[in-house]
């Protein structure tokens, strides 16, 4: 009867501590991947930039992009607050459909005006980077 | 593609090497063992710079 019992106590820790490490696991990758999405935005800003800077990307179309970024930076912060706060999928997840929308938005819409296919294309690449590792982020969450 | 448009693509892509170096770094930071907690810090701090940036270029320069 006591070994049955210790052997249930036993098995209900061992337990508690794979799901907590899990957990922990889980949110590091979780908190890894918002930032590598993080870093990427800030790559892809810096190459529009320059871009604007060589004359290939017009004033108005920089203004729209870069107004942009700050919606993405938004919906990152808030992307990394469910995350922290809840250790769950759900609020993440929301957000990484709006800036999803957000990029697709740049892609489909903001670049599209950009005459030099050189500059298009290099921007064009730093964006799908980006929707890649916020499709990392949302496979992750689904999982 | 032209020597001379691989040319301007290396320029831009160099004009903009600290922020793709800064990107390879963090890259392997994420590679290293941190916890949960770190890695969002250090992503709401790249959010902040992000914004800063873009707030810097969205308004037009003093005359």
């Amino acid at each position: 009867m006591k070994r049955k019992r210790i052997a249930a106590i036993l098995t209900v820790l061992a337990v508690a501590v794979l799901c907590s490490g899990f957990s922990c696991s889980n949110y590091a990758k979780a908190g890894q991947l918002a930032k590598d999405f993080a870093a990427t935005v800030l790559a892809a800003q810096q190459v529009e930039i320059q871009a604007h800077k060589a004359g290939y990307v017009d004033d108005t179309m920089h203004q729209a992009i870069q107004n942009e970024l700050i919606s993405v930076a938004d919906a990152g912060v808030a992307l990394d607050a469910a995350i922290n706060k809840s250790h769950s999928a759900s609020g993440a997840l929301q957000q990484v459909t709006v800036i999803r929308q957000l990029l697709s938005d740049l892609l489909n819409n903001k670049i599209v005006g950009i005459k030099d296919q050189n500059t298009k294309l290099a921007i064009q690449a730093a964006l799908l980077l980006c929707q890649t590792t916020i499709d990392n982020i949302a496979a992750f969450g689904g999982q | 593609m032209s020597a001379d448009e691989v040319l301007r693509l290396l320029a831009l892509i160099s004009a903009a090497e600290p922020a793709v170096l800064g990107y390879i770094k963090t890259l392997l930071e994420s590679a290293q063992g941190k916890s949960g907690d770190e890695f969002l810090a250090d992503a709401d701090t790249i959010w902040a710079e992000i914004k800063a940036t873009a707030q810097k270029e969205i308004i037009p320069p003093p005359e």
